[in-house]
Parts: C-alpha cells; structure tokens; sequence
C-alpha cells in the first residue's frame, strides 16, 4: 500500500513539473499560443540543388528482378518457372555524362533449377525421384557501366548497362521428392549445405532498359560444381529476366 | 536453346552499346537512310526578299487585336520562311517536321551527316541537336471513361455537394457579380491547346456552344488534322471549366456555368499525347500558338505544364524551353497566355513547370475549396531564377465535364480555365486593355497584392478590385508591428479583429439556384489520395470530403506573412489562422542584413524593416 501512495505521488510531482514547464514554456513563446500555420514554406529547402536524383550525380534505389534459367546444360534439366532466379537488392548510380553512369550493386538472389528425371542423369546422382531441385541463395555485388540514349529531364530514362559481378553462395539445398511407400502422399528429402556445388561464382551480361523497367540477360562464367567435382556435367548458364526499379 | 545461339545473343547484346542511339529514333522517323536519326532544330539566317500580305494571313479577329493594342500590323517574326531555305533543308534531310515563322527556324530529322552538310547551306544560321523523341510510360493510366463510347446518355445525377462546388468555384471568382454585369467572355475569343477533347461534341454541357458554332476552329497539330475530338478527354474537362453548363432544369434548358466565359468563341488545338512525354509535343504547342495568332485568339489556356521526363528544377528559367520562350512570344503579339502552375507541389518536383515558368505567362495555382488556401498539389514558385511564380490563383478542384458525364476533379489544369474565363469577362469589358496591361491588372485585383508569397501567388483575383491604371484603394491598417528587445510582434487592431457576422442578399443568384429535387444522394467511389501532374488529372470522389454548406465562399480572414531579403525573393513564408490579436512574434535576428518582414491581414499589407 505503502508503494501505491509513494507511486503515486511520483507520478503527480510529474505532471506538475510538466505543467509548469509547459506554461513557462507558453509564456515564453506566447506566439506559439493557440497559432495554427495553415500553410508553411521555408523556400530555402524547396529550391535547394540537389545532386541527388534519377538522372544527378548520384542515385540510389532498390529493385526486384525475376528470370528464368536458360541456355545449354550438361546435364537434363526443366526449364520455364520451376528454374528461376528470384533477385532484390539495392544499386547507386553515379553519372559522369548525360550518357555515361557507373552503377553498383548489392542484393540476394535465390536461384531454383529444376532438374528433369530422365534415365542417364548422373546431377548429383543417377538416382531418379519423383522431383528433384537445387536451391542456391547467394548474396553478389555487381557493378555495370550504363549507357544512356537521348536527352531528358531528372528522369533514369533509356538505357544500356553492361554487367559484370560476382556472389557468395551463402545456402545450398538438394530437395527431392520420391513415391511415397502405401499409405504415404509423398516424401520429401532436403539435402543442406552442399559440397558440390561452388561458393563462389562470376557472372557477366547486359541491361536494357526505360526508366524503372529492364531486360536482363547474365551468364555465369565460372563452373557451377566446386573444383573436385569439376568433372561433373555444366548446369544452365544464363538467366533472362525481367527487372523492376523501386523509384 | 543450343550453346551457339546464346553466344550469338551474348554478341547481340554486346552489339547493342553501338544501337544504342537508334533506340532513340522515332518510328516514323525511319526513313531513307540507314544511319540513326535525330532531331535538329535549323535556325534560318534571314527572311529577306519574303513576300507577306497581313490583311490575307491573319484573320479579320488577330488583326482587331493588334489594332485594339496598337501593335504593328506584323512583324518581322510574322513573316513566312523562306521557301527557298527550306526547300534546301527538306532536300537534304529526312523529315522536316515543323517550320516556325516566329523563330525563323526548320525542326527536322536527319543524319548526323545530314546536319553536318546542313551547316554548309547559305541560308543556315545554326543546327542544333533538338530533343529526341521520349517515350515514357505514363505515371497514371488513363480515365476508364475516355474508353467509353461518346454516344450520347444523360449524364448520372449529380449530388448536393457537386452542385454546391460548381456553384462555389465561379462564385470564388465573382462569378454572380460578372453575370450581373453581363460579362460572360462574348466576343472574347480562346483557344485552348491540350491533350484531346472527346465527347465534347456531344456532351449536354456544350450543347448551347455547338448550337451557336462558337467552336470557330479545330486542328490536332500531332496528327495535322481538323479532328481533335479524339485521344483524351482532358481537353473536354478543361473545356467544362471555360464553358461547360450544368444541366438544365425544364423550364430553364440552360443549365448554370461550370465557368465564366460560356458565351466566348473557342479555338481548340491537340498538342499533346496521352501516355507519352515527347519533346515533339513542343514543336506541336509552337505550332499551335501560331496558328492561334493568326486566327485572332486573345487568349490562350494551356493547361500542361512539363517538369522532370524533360528537364531539371534548375531549367524552369522560362528562357529553357522551346514552349516557354513561344509562350512570350504569344504574349508580346497580344495574347494573354493562362498556364496551369503544375500539380508537383506534393511530390520531389515541387516546383512549377513550364511553360508557367516564363515571365509573360500567367500561372495559375490551386487553391482548396474548403479552405480558401493553397491546396497541397499546386506546385511552388519561385523560378529558378527566382522570380514570384504563380501569379494568381484559382480552385483546384472543381467539378467539371468529363466525357459522358460531370466528374469532381482536382489539378491545377482546373484553375487555369477558370481563371482563363474570368480574364475573358474583364477583358470583354475593357477591351482597350494590352494582354500585359490585363496580366497587371489581373494581379494587382487580386486580393493579396501587394502581398505575394510562391503558394498564391497574388491569390484570387476579384472582380470589384479589377481597375486598371487607377491604382489601388488603400485599405485600412488592421494590425501594427511592435518592436521589442529581440522580437517583432504583430498586433491585430481592435477594429480589425470582429467577425461581421454573414448577411443574406435579398434573392439569390438565379443562374446558380440549386433544385433540391436534384440534390441527390452522393455514391461515388472512395479517393486514392494522388493527384497526377497537369494533363493527367483524376476525377475524384465526391463523399470523402464534404464541403462546408456554404453556397457562396465564406473563409476566416488568415494572416499572411513572409520574409524576404532586398531583391523582393521570399525566404519563409506563413499562412495563419487568426485566433488572438497577438498573433504574430518573429525574431528581430532574421530581420537583419536587409530581410523585410511583410504581413497581410484583411486587404491590409503592412511591411517591417530594420
């Protein structure tokens, strides 16, 4: 009981210290005394020259990307939705020129190859399943030298970009999936951490795009599986995509 | 897909740095030569030895107006092109897509070589890279209305809250009072430049203009045709804004006016495209201004205003754009040129566009009809170099004619017209008036001047203050400035600080008498908050935000002050609501090194310096 009282007559000094500092307060700067700005501008602030912006000195924003895997593989593999890399990450921009910019990326990729189960595949074993993936999230940084078309205002406008980046592969997962035994809907076996496949990859390729829009096309240039699996058969190099500037 | 085929997509790809350019090369471009493109503005050298008959170029309507405002017959930049220049430029380019008497100058599209070689030619001044062609995708998509098929059907009942704001946004502008004076734009002639007009033709709101043939001319100057009832309905909301009525009632057919000069003759011109931001839309605008000189317009309503797909902050000089320097042009032959301010006053923009920015233009900023003040949208001043921009202001969200039907809207592109039509009316009645003269008078009837800040401009022009050449009336002090140790206070004087209390007239204005029959139940659909840029505009719903039921505007007298340094260029600047007679304290430290503290309260402005 005691502590109620002791609380509570903390509480009220409070809000008296506050009430007074309030009145001081309004006394002070009687101004402020029941005044209700409607419109405000410090013009300072809107006119300033700024060397931010789509087409500054420097600009920055995030972006999401899609594409699909495609291109020659050593080994069978299924392409159209289920192998696809899903990509966000951030980019500057600094622009030299009206035409020239040199952009830097950084981002998270998760790449999903779907692999076909026909007879003679040896990725990553011969074994057949109902259903077989590799996962691969990876963290890249990317640089890109842009080359713009035309003139324009503060807009990102129409451009070039050619790519050249490398990752870290920072996940790996084997899932497949087999015919249940009776009774059973299905079993599913997901393999982590991956010896096989390689940590770090280099990837190259181009960008065109207007403003927030892109088509992307990359290609991997380093091998897929780490150096002593170096024998095994090449997955699909390049991905084809779609990106979306969030500006 | 075999390992040869993407390695022949890889070289495509890598190929693509040296197609670059082509990206830029318009379709319609794609002509005779295999090399690129681009677009070039030929400055000629002369016009000598040019044949020009005024009486049979210019129509009976332009030359009155010059004659009204003793101008010259003509000058030298009405004078044609030479033919022979041109021909040389057609002969050795592309396409020659617009010659421009007022400049002396060819845009074309050509080769790299091809300008190279144009440089050589006798009658050549200067080549110059003109803009390429941008195509960006637009930011808002456009109305599902301007999808619909323009059939005539009666329009959907309009709510109590509709009714009111058509009435409130000409009553803003003394539109009662105008009508009394039998001032409603006859004999004024306006072109309107905009984006298309669709459904106007057979919109009820217009029936009485096309009855009457007051639609003198028409042409879509992107498709060089007389057809510009196609494309948006942008230009039909503009045009409700000038000369829309309301529908009518059974014993009165003519419904009241959405603007104030219904009775003025309209020339109507397609300038602009949907979805795209195109510099070609400039060469259109220029194109059109001249065509509108020769026609006799006396005033021209722009309601586009371009910003960042084509230009930086620091651009808005009105000396950097093809259509801001034409727009002064317009205004030194004797048209008073009305531009929207721009709807960039809520986004990164938040500066005015152009061709609001040029000095002999008339900006226009929006103001809340709710509240009398600037509505949040209305894009700023200054311009980059600093001059007071917008001039005046207006409402910026009206109800208006869309294509089939009568829509709440918001944009600056609304308070052009309306301001557009009031200029229509006072200038009917003082026809002696120059088009600068009336852009003076315009601003000093407003009800701020001499006060000024980059929100409103000069604020509302109104009808009883419209005296040009008297001067001003003084307005009584209604507060003082009182001087202490580190501050300045602003006192309101006792007499200044009642609230009259609202009078009713005797009979109220017929012409704006609302049917309660018609005052139906409002069932629009909920607001998304964004307001496009000029030309884009949205209609809005109409439930979301009542207004107060007022039929004519009645706001509180604010307090305004700003702080400007010796070239009269605001630093900071405050619109107050005025609850107590103290109602202002600044320090006396930001008043040194010339800073002039101005304060505006009920007519009055007041100024403050140390």
């Amino acid at each position: 009981m005691a502590s109620y009282f002791q609380r509570k007559a903390a509480a009220s000094r409070h809000r008296m210290v506050m009430l007074t500092g309030l009145l001081l307060a309004l006394l002070a700067r009687p101004e402020v005394r029941a005044q209700q700005v409607l419109v405000q501008a410090n013009v300072a602030d809107d006119t300033i020259k700024t060397t931010f912006g789509p087409n500054r000195r420097y600009f920055a924003h995030g972006y999401f990307g899609y594409g699909l895997l495609a291109g020659s593989a050593g080994t069978p593999v299924r392409y159209g939705l289920g192998s696809a890399e899903l990509r966000t990450g951030g980019r500057l921009k600094v622009r030299f020129s009206q035409s020239l910019a040199l952009n830097f990326d950084l981002g998270y990729a998760y790449q999903h190859l779907d692999l076909d189960q026909t007879p003679g595949k040896t990725v990553p074993t011969p074994t057949l399943h109902r259903r077989e993936s590799l996962g691969l999230h990876q963290v890249y940084a990317e640089t890109s030298l842009r080359f713009n078309a035309g003139r324009r205002g503060n807009s990102v406008g129409r451009y070039l970009d050619l790519l050249a980046g490398g990752g870290w592969v920072a996940g790996t997962s084997h899932t497949t999936e087999d015919e249940p035994g009776p009774g059973i809907g299905s079993v599913e076996t997901t393999e982590r951490g991956l010896p096989y496949l390689r940590r770090w990859t280099g990837t190259g390729g181009a960008r065109l795009g207007i403003d927030r829009y892109a088509l992307v096309a990359r290609r991997r240039f380093t091998p897929a599986f780490a150096p002593a699996y170096a024998a095994w058969p090449e997955l699909p190099r390049w991905v084809l995509g779609l990106e979306i500037g969030l500006f | 897909m075999n390992k040869r085929s993407f390695n022949k997509l890889w070289r495509c790809l890598g190929a693509g740095v040296l197609l670059l350019p082509a990206l830029a090369r318009p379709a319609a471009g794609q002509g005779r030569s295999a090399e690129p493109v681009a677009r070039y503005w030929v400055t000629l050298r002369d016009k000598t030895g040019v044949r020009f008959d005024a009486g049979q170029y210019f129509s009976a309507e332009a030359q009155a107006r010059r004659a009204r405002q003793h101008l010259p017959a003509f000058d030298a930049t009405d004078l044609p092109v030479r033919a022979d220049y041109v021909a040389a430029v057609a002969a050795g380019v592309d396409t020659v897509t617009l010659v421009s008497r007022w400049f002396n100058a060819v845009a074309c599209r050509a080769t790299a070589a091809q300008a190279r070689a144009l440089q050589k030619l006798p009658g050549v001044r200067a080549v110059s890279p003109w803009p390429v062609r941008q195509a960006q995708a637009a930011r808002f998509s456009a109305p599902a209305a301007a999808a619909a098929p323009t059939g005539p059907h009666p329009p959907k009942p309009l709510s109590a809250n509709d009714y009111l704001l058509a009435r409130r946004q000409t009553a803003h502008l003394d539109g009662p009072a105008l009508r009394a004076a039998g001032l409603d734009g006859r004999g004024m002639r306006i072109a309107v430049f905009d984006v298309g007009f669709r459904g106007l033709p057979d919109h009820p709101a217009f029936q009485q203009l096309v009855a009457d043939k007051r639609i003198v001319a028409t042409h879509d100057f992107l498709r060089n045709s007389d057809n510009v009832f196609l494309g948006g309905s942008h230009g039909t909301e503009v045009m409700g804004c000038l000369a829309g009525r309301l529908p009518g009632r059974p014993e009165s057919p003519v419904g009241p006016a959405l603007g104030l000069a219904p009775a003025a003759n309209y020339l109507l011109a397609r300038t602009e495209q949907l979805h795209r931001e195109r510099y070609a839309e400039e060469e259109a605008w220029l194109a059109a201004v001249e065509w509108a000189d020769r026609l006799g317009a006396d005033i021209i309503n722009s309601s586009l205003a371009y910003t960042e797909q084509r230009y930086f902050p620091e651009h808005m000089d009105g000396r950097r754009s093809l259509i801001a320097r034409a727009a002064n042009l317009a205004a030194r032959k004797g048209m008073l040129v009305v531009s929207a301010a721009g709807n960039d006053g809520d986004n990164d923009w938040v500066r005015i566009g152009t061709p609001a920015d040029a000095d002999s233009v008339l900006a226009v900023g929006g103001l809340d009809p709710e509240t009398g003040l600037h509505v949040d949208f209305s894009s700023y001043g200054p311009t980059a170099d600093r001059r007071p921009k917008p001039n005046v202001a207006a409402f910026g969200i009206v109800l208006t004619t869309t294509t089939d039907d009568y829509e709440r809207l918001e944009g600056t592109s609304f308070s052009s017209p309306l301001l557009a039509g009031l200029a229509a009316c006072l200038w009917q009645q003082q026809r002696q008036l120059t088009a600068m003269q009336l852009f003076r008078a315009l601003e000093q009837a407003a009800e701020l001047y001499p006060y000024y800040d980059y929100a409103h401009g000069y604020g509302r022009p109104r009808f009883a203050r419209f005296s040009p050449g008297k001067g001003l009336l003084a307005a009584a002090p209604s507060f003082d400035f009182v001087p202490h140790d580190s501050l300045v206070a602003v006192v309101i004087r006792a007499e200044a600080a009642v609230r009259p209390a609202e009078v009713l007239p005797l009979m109220a204005d017929q012409n704006g008498a609302v049917l309660a029959a018609e005052l139906l139940a409002d069932d629009k659909a909920p607001a998304d908050g964004n307001t496009p840029r000029v030309g884009r505009e949205q209609p809005v719903p109409g439930g979301s935000t009542p207004l107060a039921p007022l039929p004519e505007p009645n706001y509180p007298a604010y307090l305004y002050w700003n702080l400007a340094d010796r070239r009269g260029v605001l630093h900071r600047y405050e619109a107050r609501a005025v609850t107590q007679r103290l109602v202002l304290q600044v320090p006396r430290r930001l008043l040194r090194g010339g800073e002039v503290l101005r304060v505006h309260f009920k007519g009055y402005t007041g100024s403050y310096s140390e």
